[in-house]
């Protein structure tokens, strides 16, 4: 299976439509489980005859062809062990208002301990579209993403959180707007002015979440 | 007395929708998170009367974000409970409430000794106030506004916030 997307994080911009691989194999997996490696330098080394890698930071342009990007039954594995975690923590989380949910520390740590995040934002993005249709784990999903640094997790979570704003559960709806009013990122400001929501209490909710961004 | 509790609103918009106005329909993850009871209590604040005549709620959100537990500086939305028509459950104000605010511990007050039927009727309760938009949603916009209010009338400062918050709270009054 191959995987590509856009991305843009931490000492990667995105220039016209650059793209930034998500290449996951069986060696980097080995040895994320250890300890954080660099993503990047793996990507570089083993990939040096298909990708062109060059310093985005210096304002210069990455080619490469995507005929290498594998996806190995190990990351699968990665994946199923890793859900079967956040499954257990989500059956015994707690998900309150100003509160720390074990989610959030899990997710954290998820991403602390790969390069950028972004091994970790694959997981967490993965996992919600695996369970997009369970209520329970929508909600601990967006309440941990909404206490997450907006930078470590804005891909990804602009993606979760713009999705459930459309869900017919208000439960959802609510914590996918505090998502947004807690990254407190002004890009999101146009988007949110596109939401439209039947309940009165939820609308007004939403134009206090974009006056907030405005001032900012 | 008017008191605030600390809910989600959404949770018991849907509640209502679901049960139809029967209360024995009410579905049990509602109760189980909602009214999560300890040593039969359930926790509420004081609400303040202005000089308008109007609920103010400023003093139970700086209760409830200078609380112990809290990690997070974000919005959130309480229920209003009228005492007087609430009548047939039993309130006290000996506990003091879980807040970093000296002045605003007394403001702390427990529904005590809920049985079974008193938590049904609580759920009732609740659902009836939120039908009838007894309730708020504080902004994180509003928090901060009230944040910096209290830090200008010298009511609050950074150390009355727990540790985790404090720089969060200090970057969003700057």
């Amino acid at each position: 299976m191959k995987i590509w997307r856009q991305y843009n994080n931490k000492g990667i911009e995105r220039i016209n439509k650059e793209y930034y691989i998500d290449y996951i194999n069986k060696n980097t997996l080995l040895g994320l489980q250890d300890e954080t490696t660099s993503l990047i330098d793996k990507l570089k080394k083993e990939s040096k005859n298909n990708m062109q890698f060059i310093n985005i930071s210096q304002g210069q342009n990455f080619n490469l062809t995507t005929n290498e990007i594998k996806y190995s039954s190990n990351t699968d594995d990665i994946f199923k062990q890793w859900s079967k975690a956040v499954d257990a923590i989500i059956t015994e989380d707690d998900v309150d208002f100003l509160e720390e949910s074990n989610l959030e520390r899990f997710f954290k740590s998820t991403i602390e301990r790969f390069h950028d995040g972004m091994f970790g934002n694959i997981l967490i993005e993965k996992y919600y579209v695996k369970n997009a249709n369970n209520d329970l784990r929508v909600l601990a999903i967006l309440h941990a993403i909404s206490h997450l640094n907006y930078e470590d997790i804005e891909h990804t979570g602009t993606l979760i959180a713009g999705a459930c704003l459309p869900n017919k559960n208000i439960e959802i709806v609510e914590f996918a707007l505090k998502a947004f009013e807690n990254w407190g990122d002004k890009t999101n400001i146009e988007y949110l002015e596109t939401v439209s929501l039947s309940d009165g209490w939820l609308q007004n909710y939403i134009s206090e979440i974009i006056e907030y961004l405005q001032a900012k | 007395m008017l008191l605030a509790r600390k809910t989600k609103i959404s949770k018991w918009v849907r509640a209502a929708e679901m049960c139809q106005g029967d209360i024995n329909n009410l579905c049990a993850d509602t109760i189980t998170s909602e009214l999560r009871t300890s040593r039969n209590t359930l926790s509420t604040w004081v609400v303040n009367i202005g000089s308008d005549n109007l609920p103010c709620v400023k003093e139970v959100v700086l209760a409830l974000i200078t609380g112990s537990k809290v990690a997070k500086i974000e919005s959130f939305d309480l229920v209003l409970i009228d005492t007087e028509t609430a009548n047939q459950f039993e309130f006290d104000g000996k506990e003091l409430g879980d807040t970093g605010i000296e002045a605003l511990k007394n403001k702390h007050y427990n529904i005590c000794n809920i049985n079974y039927k008193q938590l049904g009727e609580i759920s009732s309760l609740f659902i009836s106030q939120v039908k009838n938009e007894k309730f708020c949603k504080i902004s994180k916009k509003q928090i901060i506004s009230i944040i910096k209010e209290a830090k200008s009338a010298n009511i609050i400062s950074l150390d009355n916030f727990n540790e985790q918050v404090r720089d969060e709270v200090a970057r969003l009054i700057q």
